[in-house]
């Protein structure tokens, strides 16, 4: 029954856990000790494992509780890597330190946490041997920091057709962080600028092009975004900037190049995005000549229904559970369901701890320096996820 | 006049030096080679030379020639450094190609053909044991594209107290291009801007340094530049810019740097200079901290006067070769003689032979300046010394 399961729950061991985990260097691109690290802690729980190599040393991880009645398929998702380290740490983000209710390091909230609580939720299932139909699988993908492949290759295997997924992502879906009905796309534009070298003494025999490229840079206020009566507006941030002498010497740059992240509505496409860029760009008048790309990764937008099987399961548990209702939203932040919902077309829940409040000076905020996860959040997602698998598959 | 010594000038060996000396690459820290040429060739002519290392591995050469008896020291100084190739030649840049009237390569102009001409005139004194009064010397520096450590470390050297310097930079004090009678100062703003990092999803929690540092580069024609009355105004020109991510992640990046050189008419100090941008970056209301600091090198302006020595003897012989005056003026472009003059006190006079391309892809120098250049160079010695 979903009593024993519940009471199965070891708090003990979801802190555990996730301690072990913060341990394991995870940055991305360097997820292949953590994904053996799951794949033993599953078999240890009883589970079969399969692997993916997506790229040389970087597999996901899958398992499976096969149900002996049929019925839908549920997969409780998250993601291995986290972002590298950033400047700032006070503690070495590797080791887990406990501050009152707080556990730092890098990659607790992000989303190690979740992975921990699901793990959790698996050992109640089978300490309790608590039945379900259909099946209930697990995944842990490569790459969400960076490029989705992790996700991407899911949707390559079986798992890509399961019947919902439940991302085990930081969203405790309250007013903080509520769930996401939908989630913007984005592109990330790669802008090409070519001037003409010249001597820097007398520039105006040259077209410096990182000035030209600066001047697109300031403006980029100026771009064209669509009001989506659910996500409004998008938006956008230059994450790198680059030009000019490789070794010092007096010479107008000939080239720079810059690249901005921007977030699309449902209505705007990264071709209609490239298009938006193109006329700022032409509205200029710059005399550089300039190309505008774009880098992976690209992702598609989404919205789903606010009646969908995994939000039926979802609401009234979490009404159970945190004793208020959910709030949902129409979300900027990219996340795998990006590629499991927008290109795979499977519903997605996103359901995890809270997030550290991020302080100006020290951080403690996801991708941030000192990032930190409220542990008391814990032991709720852990009977949410019980209680959402039973709801979604037993009912 | 002088015939001794205008005989003896060979516009063939011209020529063949600077074809040998573009084909030697000496992009700027790699000058080794080329001073070593240098001795070599000026060792066979029978000058006095030597290397004085400045830097590990990056050596000065002098050569000299002592007249008949004691007097004024006149020195024929060059730089060996090239900048850097550049994308988008037609040929290979280390290959000198003769077209048009024209010989191709980096360099050519800037300034192995000033070089060239120096040792035709220089080969034209030692054959010729024509009688003269003082010392004739050469130097060949190192760094002048980047730091102009070569020029500040003759300064240091017995050479540091010559009584005038001709520099075979491409100035052809024609019309339009007038040879300097001073030039401006030069400082390197270096500007940190710094902002805030968040998840680059939710800009607005952070302060993109990089859009702001944006904000500045698009604002930098309010910088307030002086007007002199014989330099005009100075002006600006960013050198490089970066900021971002190392590895790829969606942060809002919360740092960027950007240079940009600034040449300084008199009157204008650096000092100036950094309160000007700091008005500036003031007046932007930007959410970010901008330190704005300067980075070597640094270059004070200059002036000499038309009345001086050198200046009267290198008219009188310009006007010879040319037929017509030279055209003076007060030049933009930082060069050896922001040190040599500017920190050393010794008059300086530009003279080299005519420049296509100057810092650009297919640089070039027009061949037929060069044996007027050797000419004009040999009779300014020759006046100068007797």
């Amino acid at each position: 029954m979903i009593d024993d399961a519940m009471k199965r729950i070891d708090d003990s061991y979801t802190l555990r856990k996730l301690e072990e985990m913060i341990r394991i260097n995870s940055v991305v691109e360097k997820e292949g000790e953590l994904a053996e690290y799951i794949k033993t802690e599953l078999e240890s729980l009883g589970l079969k494992t399969e692997t993916q190599m997506v790229e040389p040393g970087r597999p996901n991880v899958y398992a499976r509780l096969k149900g002996d009645k049929p019925g839908g398929r549920l997969n409780y998702n998250g993601h291995l890597d986290t972002i590298p380290v950033v400047e700032g740490w006070e503690t070495d983000p590797f080791n887990p330190v406990h501050r009152g209710n707080d556990l730092v390091g890098l990659g607790s909230c992000d989303m190690k946490a979740g992975f921990a609580s699901i793990l959790t939720m698996l050992k109640a299932i089978q300490d309790s041997g608590h039945k379900l139909k259909g099946e209930l699988s697990f995944s842990a993908v490569i790459d969400e920091e960076a490029m989705g492949e992790g996700a991407k290759a899911m949707l390559k295997t079986d798992f890509g057709k399961v019947n919902a997924i439940v991302l085990a992502e930081p969203y405790p879906c309250d007013e903080s962080k509520p769930m996401p009905l939908g989630i913007t796309g984005k592109i990330l534009y790669d802008v090409h600028v070519h001037g003409k070298a010249a001597h820097g003494f007398r520039p105006q025999y040259g077209v410096n092009a990182v000035e030209d490229a600066a001047k697109i840079v300031a403006n980029l206020d100026k771009l064209t975004f669509l009001d989506h009566p659910d996500f409004h507006k998008g938006n956008y941030s230059t994450l790198k900037f680059e030009g000019g002498y490789l070794i010092y010497s007096v010479v107008v740059p000939a080239s720079a190049r810059f690249e901005v992240n921007r977030l699309l509505v449902p209505g705007e496409t990264p071709e209609t995005a490239i298009a938006d860029m193109e006329h700022l760009v032409a509205s200029l008048n710059l005399k550089s000549s300039v190309e505008v790309k774009i880098k992976p990764p690209k992702y598609e937008a989404y919205v789903m229904a606010k009646d969908d099987p995994i939000i039926n399961a979802f609401d009234p548990v979490y009404r159970e559970v945190m004793g208020k209702a959910p709030v949902y939203q129409y979300a900027y932040g990219i996340t795998d369901a990006n590629t499991f919902a927008g290109v795979g077309k499977i519903p997605c829940l996103h359901l995890g701890p809270t997030r550290g409040i991020s302080d100006p000076k020290k951080g403690g905020g996801t991708h941030e320096k000192n990032e930190y996860v409220d542990v008391t959040w814990l032991p709720k997602v852990s009977r949410m996820y019980v209680k959402i698998a039973d709801s979604f598959l037993n009912n | 006049m002088y015939e001794d010594l205008l005989k003896r000038l060979d516009d063939a060996y011209a020529v063949k030096k600077l074809e040998e000396m573009v084909s030697i690459p000496s992009v700027v820290k790699d000058e080794k080679e080329l001073a070593h040429y240098l001795q070599n060739e000026l060792d066979k002519l029978g000058y006095k030379t030597e290397l004085d290392e400045v830097e590990p591995g990056r050596p000065n050469v002098y050569a000299k020639l002592k007249g008949k008896a004691k007097g004024k020291r006149l020195n024929f100084c060059g730089h060996m450094d090239t900048v850097p190739v550049v994308v988008g030649w037609d040929t290979d840049p280390f290959k000198p190609v003769k077209k048009g009237g024209r010989l191709y390569g980096l360099g050519s102009n800037d300034m192995k053909g000033g070089i060239a001409c120096t040792l035709n005139m220089l080969r034209a004194f030692s054959e010729s044991g024509h009688p003269f009064i003082g010392e004739l010397s050469f130097a060949g520096v190192i760094d002048e594209e980047a730091f102009g450590e070569g020029a500040k470390a003759m300064l240091k050297t017995e050479y540091g107290k010559v009584d005038a310097v001709v520099l075979g930079e491409p100035t052809t004090a024609e019309p339009g291009a007038g040879t300097p009678l001073g030039i401006t100062g030069k400082v390197l703003y270096d500007i940190y801007v710094n902002g805030t990092a968040a998840h680059g999803f939710s800009p607005e929690e952070g302060v993109n340094a990089i859009e702001e540092a944006g904000i500045i580069l698009a604002n930098l024609p309010n910088l307030k530049f002086k007007k002199h009355p014989r330099f005009g105004q100075g002006n600006y020109s960013t050198l490089k810019i970066e900021g971002g991510y190392t590895v790829y992640s969606v942060v809002v990046p919360a740092t960027c740097r950007f240079e940009v050189n600034r040449l300084l008419v008199t009157g204008e100090t650096a000092e100036y200079a950094v309160k000007d941008m700091e008005r500036l970056v003031k007046s932007l209301k930007l959410k970010s901290t901008v330190q704005v600091k300067t980075k070597a090198p640094l270059y004070a302006s200059y002036e000499i006067k038309r009345s001086e020595p050198l200046v009267k003897v290198f008219d009188e012989a310009y006007s010879e070769v040319f037929g017509r005056a030279p055209e003076y003026g007060y030049d933009k472009s930082i060069t050896d003689a922001n040190t040599i003059t500017g920190e050393g006190g010794i008059p300086c006079i530009h003279l080299g032979p005519k420049p296509y391309g100057t810092h650009q892809k297919n640089e070039s120098v027009e061949l037929d300046w060069l044996p007027k250049i050797s000419k004009a160079n040999t009779l300014l010695a020759a006046k100068y010394l007797a």
